[in-house]
């Protein structure tokens, strides 16, 4: 057991995982701060959920092609469809029902969550589609990334560095004042629609990782934990990328140290970790600003 | 072969009536939680009583629902006292401190659950679907009747929400909508938070054992929020959420079972969807079509 314990130092499998996961919680991190500062933290539960429908739906469609309803170029299509849909609908709630944003996003998700739960239950009755593979969606298969998720990961954190790069100034008036940003004639609703892209692909690619269920935690735990450690915008938003690389190596390591434990639920606790030491620093220094 | 047809009266029957029941028993807490802004509470409780079961099944390591409950409401009260204490302490937004507190508690039952499961099944995906499909297999007699306890569950659940409320309306209406009135009027808002978020852990709790978690969401919020469209007060919107609850129940049951069939799945042998989901789906339907209403409505008023 050791010896097999110890050989994922140096493995190249074990490195690309660690490598992806890495960037995977890079990105999130710094998109998940334009989620935090706007107090929109749980839009990405909402949209992680909606995947669901669309993956099943993916599936639906590969096994009625002739597959096995388990082709990648298929479901992440699907899933990126799904979270669309998601995050259009709880928009629309919003602006056209003037729901609140709590209500509009549990309803998108409960609404989508529930459909994608009955195209699931069509697709496990499907031939073949028993063992399509989609028990993994609400843990996440981290153990199964290859080559391709490394660059796939490695293009969202290109995209991400690019929007802050391009646009930062932009983006940190849209987050700490939207009304003052639309005043002085930034395209406030492109740059909504780019964030919620990357927030859309980040997702995407998260659920692959840590599942569906627990993606929203590498979107909102780095970029929380950032926000304790400091109030200049730029600081927080790097904090929240080394952070979430850091929480996410960590779990990943973590996991592969510790066999038998699912990677994704240990880098959420790795990343609860890291916020729980960002709490006790802001604390200790006796910081009396409210954070929002 | 399936269709409306085939329905029983001893499944079909009282799959629609738990579902409808479900509807009823949260409507009270559902309106609660949409007009204080706090939705999402349902979600994350629902997911934040995971680890609460997989530890109260390592300990005693017996299925009984008792033990079952009791570590889910302490799961629940968790989530409660440290989503609270995140947002005094780190000064975090309602959101937030709710997101990292649900995650963390359900990684840490994802972990329990996958070693629990070892030795005896507790998936967290089946936690998480649940299914009212065997609910009515479940079947005590009473008085000459087979009634399952799922709907006597339900029933009972809906008997004191409505004890709750009536007993604490007016102190509950103060703290969740203005807090210096409560405060002058000498209210405990802090017990009145408590006691609101009792009520919806309660009911989550005792609901998704028996119709499973996603369905429990979808009940509480969805025709909460449906009726809040159309309705002013509290007491209207929680009556309104009730009938949008039942009549989602049976919309969604009659989607599940015909659906499939209309699809030209039934060369596949696929006659059945999941009910649980089907029903949360026929919700959101049911909220676009009282918004379509509403709006249609408006226009035509003079």
């Amino acid at each position: 057991m050791s010896e097999a314990d110890a050989a994922w130092i140096g493995d190249p499998h074990a490195l690309r995982v660690i490598a992806t996961t890495a960037l995977l919680g890079a990105s999130s991190g710094a998109i998940g701060t334009m989620l935090t500062l706007r107090s929109r933290a749980l839009v990405g539960d909402a949209v992680g959920h909606s995947t669901l429908p669309g993956l099943a739906g993916a599936s639906l469609a590969g096994i009625a092609l002739g597959g096995t309803g388990r082709e990648l170029w298929l479901l992440m299509p699907g899933a990126t469809v799904g979270a669309c849909m998601g995050i259009a609908c709880v928009h629309a709630l919003q602006r056209v029902l003037r729901m609140s944003a709590d209500a509009a996003m549990a309803v998108t998700l409960g609404t989508l969550f529930g459909l994608g739960v009955a195209l699931l239950s069509v697709v496990q009755q499907a031939p073949g589609g028993h063992q399509a593979g989609l028990d993994g969606l609400l843990v996440g298969r981290a153990a199964t990334l290859v080559t391709s998720d490394l660059l796939a990961c490695a293009a969202l954190a290109a995209m991400t560095l690019a929007l802050f790069a391009i646009c930062g100034r932009d983006l940190r008036a849209l987050a700490f004042d939207e009304p003052f940003a639309r005043m002085v004639g930034r395209p406030v609703p492109a740059l909504s629609a780019l964030v919620s892209a990357v927030v859309v692909c980040a997702i995407v690619a998260g659920t692959h990782a840590v599942g569906l269920v627990l993606v929203v935690a590498l979107l909102v735990m780095p970029a929380t934990a950032a926000r304790m450690l400091s109030d200049r915008y730029t600081t927080v938003v790097a904090a929240s990328a080394a952070l979430g690389a850091l929480g996410a190596a960590a779990g990943t390591v973590a996991s592969a140290t510790l066999p038998g434990l699912a990677t994704g639920p240990l880098i959420v606790i790795a990343c609860a970790g890291i916020l729980a030491v960002s709490v006790a620093v802001r604390h200790s220094r006796g910081t009396r600003r409210s954070v929002s | 072969m399936s269709g409306l047809s085939a329905w029983t009266w001893e499944v079909d029957g009282w799959i629609v009536v738990i579902g409808a029941l479900a509807g009823l028993a949260c409507s009270i807490p559902g309106s609660w939680l949409v007009a204080r802004r706090e939705a999402m509470m349902a979600d994350a409780l629902s997911h934040a009583v995971l680890p609460g079961i997989a530890i109260a099944f390592l300990v005693t390591g017996s299925r009984g629902p008792g033990w079952m409950l009791l570590g889910a409401m302490a799961a629940a009260a968790a989530l409660a006292g440290i989503s609270t204490w995140l947002r005094a302490a780190g000064r975090l937004e309602r959101g937030a401190a709710l997101g990292v507190t649900y995650t963390t508690l359900f990684a840490v039952g994802v972990l329990l659950a996958s070693g629990a499961a070892r030795e005896v099944d507790i998936d967290p995906s089946c936690v998480l679907f649940g299914s009212l499909e065997v609910a009515p297999l479940d079947a005590v007699a009473l008085g000459g009747l087979l009634v399952p306890r799922a709907a006597l569950l339900m029933c009972a659940v809906f008997a004191a929400n409505l004890l709750l409320a009536s007993l604490l309306w007016r102190p509950m209406l103060a703290a969740s909508f203005d807090r210096a009135h409560a405060r002058a009027c000498g209210v405990r808002a802090g017990a009145m938070d408590a006691a609101v978020a009792a009520m919806a852990a309660a009911t989550c709790v005792a609901c998704f054992e028996s119709i499973g978690s996603i369905l429990v969401i979808a009940i509480m919020v969805t025709p909460a929020a449906a009726a809040r469209l159309c309705c002013g007060s509290l007491r209207a919107m929680a009556t309104v959420a009730a009938a949008v609850g039942a009549l989602g129940a049976l919309a969604g049951h009659v989607l599940a079972t015909t659906v499939p069939t209309l699809a030209g799945l039934g060369a596949w042998g696929i006659t059945d969807a999941s009910t649980s989901g089907s029903i949360a789906a026929a919700l959101g339907a049911l909220l676009a079509a009282v918004a379509v209403s509403r709006a249609c409505l408006r226009r035509n008023a003079p």
